[in-house]
């Protein structure tokens, strides 16, 4: 049964705060930010769902006990910190649902590693200059890639625990475009190819050669970007769904009701139930089950 | 009868018939006076029977006789003239001896009746006798009965009981003695003693009348008195009044005042009563009064007079339809002759007057407010509607805009008259807010229309003192905010000494405008379109627009301010020219500052009560903008220094994946940060 955790966002407008304690009529929403759809599980294995908070602190909720009322989290880690006088934030997560860890995307311009089995922190990888904004998974390789405000994105190992490769992405004319910022927001990759946009316009690079392969043209920044199928889904400034083909060609752009896209998130491993939610500057989520137009909105209430 | 002729033929008889009748009488020849019959005392003697038996055989012979003398003179006169002769001589005698059997029977019969005369008169005597005898018994027994039945006056006297009577009685009336064998003896004795009680007795109540006499006299002396006093208090009164004035007790002007409340419709006496009760009792600076015509009042009161009955013969036409409509609204819309006025003073003079109304015939209460200040108020273009009278006690609690009527009998008069809705009327007649409704008792509940709804002085009571406090914070903030929209119009965001710790000491962006705008103006702005779909901005609210300038950048903020200021926060909307248009729906730091002001304004609320919000806000989004123009990243492809250098002590310029500004002023380090 598919589920949604669903985050909000910080900075609010005062019409959304005067309404407390929202509650999503699909789904539970929690202190985070982010979107993140449940896994088919399996019946006998309960899956904790570790999320997010701007703050500097993981939590993790049981997917069984969500529905429940007075719901609490399973465990929460607070990674170490370094000064007491400016806590950063924990910008992205992702989990390795295969060998139990989480990566995270630290304010404070680390990349550290989780392992959800022993609860400790098994990596700290530095070398971002300023934050980390997002931190995507390599299939099959035990990688990491990591972009950031500085404008890199770096691939590290987590075996040997360094940096493996760096790209500068603003530093390449065919996308860097230097009055919006050079900042990395969204980052996606698939096997061999990634693509990651925000300041600089999106694009899709070849990791091997650590190239630019094809440049979309977006004129606004991009937030999250998916590869799917054959396409790459991105949000971001601006109310609309891109679908965009791996050549470069616009497929689709598809309205949505927020202002601006922040988070999309696929049912994973689920080719006959195509469900895509997308949340972002709205009280409203938008769900699509087709991915040419946006099939009901979920709000608060 | 016979006797009589008799009595009268005798001397004829006497000659001509000779020897039977003489011998008979004999005796009584000589008495002539006394005519006595030999026959009445042969009468005695002789049987009637026989008598009779002679009489039929005398008869008998006489006929013989005539029947022989007939034959003989039928035979022939001359033969038989001695036989006629002797015949007829018999028949004489025949004659004679029925004659005295005649006279026989006669005396007979006569003694008969004298003899039963006689006995019926002893009968009679006797009868008459009895007859006196029985009415005398029966006079008698009456007599009896009367006297059995007398009711002597002495049983009508309620007399004491017998142990009474001879326990009280003195022994010389009592007698016991005689009296307890006599029963006739004890009542006259008891009956004496009754006297001689009633006699005491009256001369008791003869004193008591005197008395009486007396006291009602004294009473009669001490009234006259007394009624000569009473002109001299009011004197006193008078002469006092003076004296009240000068010592602030003014009882005389409450008293009057009450007097005045007695004609007050119901309503407004509830509203009168507790909104006086609550001035003397909580809140000294409330003073309340009544306003209008008594004898107006009365008037209402009366009967009509007969010449409203009977209309004055119309010289004029008819008036026309719509002027009698009109003629029906005002009657319809007619307020009560008096109005009880409230004057809520402040701590700093300022005095809010309110007039209550009461309209009959809708049985709805309107106010009027009217705001004097202490000192002259140099009156911003942008303050005009604050302190206007029309919207000044707006929405003084939620929701109560005040425009329609709340009582919804009266939509079907209105109906019946042609009147939309009340709020035509509502510059002329007063506003229905619905504390005022409450205050004066009145309450119309919604679901169940009643037929009369009568005022309630619980009601009023228990909504009396928030509303008060919530008229006097309402004036105060309006004021405030009346004080500060001068200054701002001049371009200076008034910050108080308390608040100057939320701001850092230089701020370089200055306010340079601010004006009120319209509802509709609001409305069109393209920004403002979340916060009306919130339900954040209706048409009772007030909307003003600042623009705050720093260089090139400036930023227009619209502003919806709620009419229950400052409780309730205004809310800003952003705009920012510079270098495109920003705001919040495309630019995240633009959301982030307006959330600085909308939802972080508790901060900003500064020394209670805190009507200092708005100014506070102001100077927070100058401050705001300063950060966001200081922070915006270099920009390499434009050539020369950025426009704003960086003064602001920030920890980190770029946080979250939202990657905002910081907006957030640590005192007193004097840093900003990310909240």
């Amino acid at each position: 049964r598919p589920r949604l955790l669903v985050g909000l966002d910080r900075a609010a407008p005062p019409e959304r705060q005067r309404r407390r304690n929202p509650r999503l009529e699909l789904g539970r929403a929690g202190p985070q930010g982010g979107t993140q759809n449940s896994p088919n599980l399996p019946q006998n294995s309960p899956r904790n769902i570790p999320k997010f908070t701007l703050k500097w602190e993981i939590r993790a909720w049981s997917w069984a006990e969500l529905g429940r009322k007075g719901c609490r989290e399973l465990w929460t880690r607070r990674p170490p910190c370094r000064s007491s006088l400016e806590v950063p934030e924990i910008n992205g997560l992702e989990v390795n649902q295969r060998d139990h860890w989480v990566a995270l995307a630290g304010g404070d311009g680390a990349v550290r590693v989780l392992d959800l089995e022993s609860g400790a922190f098994t990596h700290e990888l530095r070398g971002h200059q300023d934050l980390v904004h997002v931190v995507a998974l390599r299939e099959q390789l035990p990688q990491v890639l990591s972009g950031g405000e500085d404008g890199t994105v770096r691939l590290w190992d987590l075996r040997t625990g360094a940096q493996v490769q760096l790209i500068e992405v603003h530093k390449y004319q065919e996308c860097s475009r230097p009055q919006l910022g050079k900042w990395i927001r969204c980052l996606a990759t698939e096997s061999d190819w990634m693509v990651c946009g925000g300041g600089p316009a999106l694009t899709l690079w070849h990791l091997r050669s650590g190239t630019p392969t094809t440049v979309f043209g977006l004129a606004q920044p991009q937030h999250h970007a998916l590869f799917h199928q054959d396409l790459v889904l991105s949000g971001g400034v601006g109310p609309a769904l891109h679908l965009l083909q791996l050549s470069g060609d616009v497929r689709g752009k598809v309205p949505v009701t927020p202002a601006a896209l922040r988070s999309l998130c696929l049912h994973p491993r689920s080719p006959e139930h195509q469900v895509l939610t997308v949340a972002g500057n709205s009280p409203k989520i938008d769900v699509f089950t087709n991915l040419g137009y946006r099939a009901f909105s979920l709000s608060f209430t | 009868m016979s006797s009589e002729s008799s009595k009268k033929r005798k001397p004829k008889v006497i000659r001509t018939d000779g020897a039977p009748a003489e011998g008979k009488r004999g005796k009584g020849d000589t008495d002539q006076d006394v005519r006595y019959y030999s026959e009445e005392s042969e009468v005695d003697l002789r049987d009637p029977i026989k008598d009779y038996e002679l009489y039929r055989e005398t008869c008998q012979e006489l006929q013989r006789l005539m029947a022989e003398i007939q034959e003989l003179k039928s035979r022939g006169i001359k033969e038989n003239a001695s036989e006629i002769d002797e015949r007829r001589v018999q028949s004489c005698v025949h004659f004679m001896t029925l004659k005295k059997l005649n006279r026989l029977a006669h005396i007979r019969l006569k003694k008969g009746r004298d003899q039963t005369h006689e006995a019926k008169q002893k009968v009679d005597a006797y009868h008459l006798q009895l007859q006196n005898l029985l009415y005398e018994v029966m006079h008698l027994q009456k007599e009896i009965t009367k006297c059995l039945e007398f009711k002597s006056k002495h049983e009508e006297i309620e007399l004491v009981s017998l142990e009474e009577f001879y326990k009280e009685a003195p022994p010389e009336i009592s007698r016991p003695a005689i009296t307890l064998t006599e029963p006739h003896q004890q009542t006259l004795a008891r009956l004496d003693w009754e006297l001689e009680q009633r006699k005491r007795l009256a001369e008791k109540y003869k004193e008591c009348l005197t008395s009486k006499e007396k006291i009602l006299k004294e009473i009669e002396v001490k009234k006259e008195y007394l009624s000569s006093l009473q002109p001299r208090l009011n004197s006193i009164m008078q002469a006092s009044l003076p004296v009240q004035e000068y010592l602030f007790m003014p009882f005389d002007q409450a008293h009057k005042q009450y007097e005045t409340a007695r004609h007050l419709p119901p309503p407004l006496y509830v509203l009168f009563v507790q909104a006086s009760a609550y001035g003397q009792a909580c809140d000294k600076k409330l003073v309340v009064a009544i306003e209008g015509s008594v004898e107006e009042a009365k008037a209402l009161y009366k009967p009509p007079e007969d010449s409203q009955a009977v209309l004055p013969p119309q010289k004029r036409r008819r008036p026309t339809l719509g002027v009698q409509l009109d003629d029906k609204r005002k009657e319809m819309l007619k307020r009560h002759p008096l109005s009880v006025t409230l004057d809520l003073k402040c701590k700093d003079d300022n005095v809010l007057h309110l007039t209550f109304h009461y309209l009959m015939n809708l049985n709805v209460m309107t106010v009027k407010a009217k705001v004097t200040t202490a000192m002259e108020m140099t009156t911003a273009i942008s303050a005009g509607d604050l302190l206007s009278p029309d919207s000044l006690l707006n929405c003084l609690y939620p929701g109560d805009h005040g425009r329609k009527t709340p009582n919804p009998a009266n939509q079907f008069q209105f109906d019946k008259v042609g009147i939309l809705t009340l709020s035509d009327y509502v510059t002329e007649l007063g506003h229905p807010y619905v504390w005022v409704q409450k205050l004066g008792g009145l309450h119309f509940p919604k679901d169940q229309p009643q037929h009369t709804v009568a005022a309630d002085n619980s009601l009023s009571a228990s909504h009396m003192e928030l509303t008060v406090k919530l008229l006097r914070s309402r004036l105060q903030s309006r004021l405030a905010l009346h004080k500060q929209f001068a200054s701002l119009e001049h371009g200076v965001v008034p910050v108080s000494s308390e608040c100057q710790q939320l701001f850092p000491t230089k701020i370089v962006s200055r306010l340079v405008k601010w004006t009120a705008i319209p509802y509709e103006d609001y409305a069109e702005l393209p920004y403002t379109k979340d916060v009306i779909e919130a339900g954040l901005a209706e048409d009772t609210h007030l909307y003003y627009m600042a623009l705050i300038e720093r260089g090139t950048a400036k930023l227009q903020a619209a502003v919806v301010l709620n009419p229950g200021y400052s409780t309730l926060p205004p809310v800003f909307s952003l705009c920012l020219n510079w270098k495109g248009e920003r705001n919040s729906s495309n630019d995240d730091n633009i959301r982030a500052m307006e959330s600085e002001v909308n939802v972080y304004y508790k901060e900003l609320w500064g020394p209670k009560p805190g009507y200092q919000l708005l100014t506070n806000q102001l100077q927070r989004l100058c401050m705001v903008l300063d950060v966001y123009l200081e922070t915006e990243p270099h920009d390499p492809s434009v050539e020369g220094p950025k426009e704003f250098p960086q003064e602001k002590m920030c920890l980190r310029l770029v946080r979250g994946p939202l990657r905002l500004k910081p907006f957030k002023f640590n005192y007193p380090q004097g840093f900003f940060s990310h909240r």
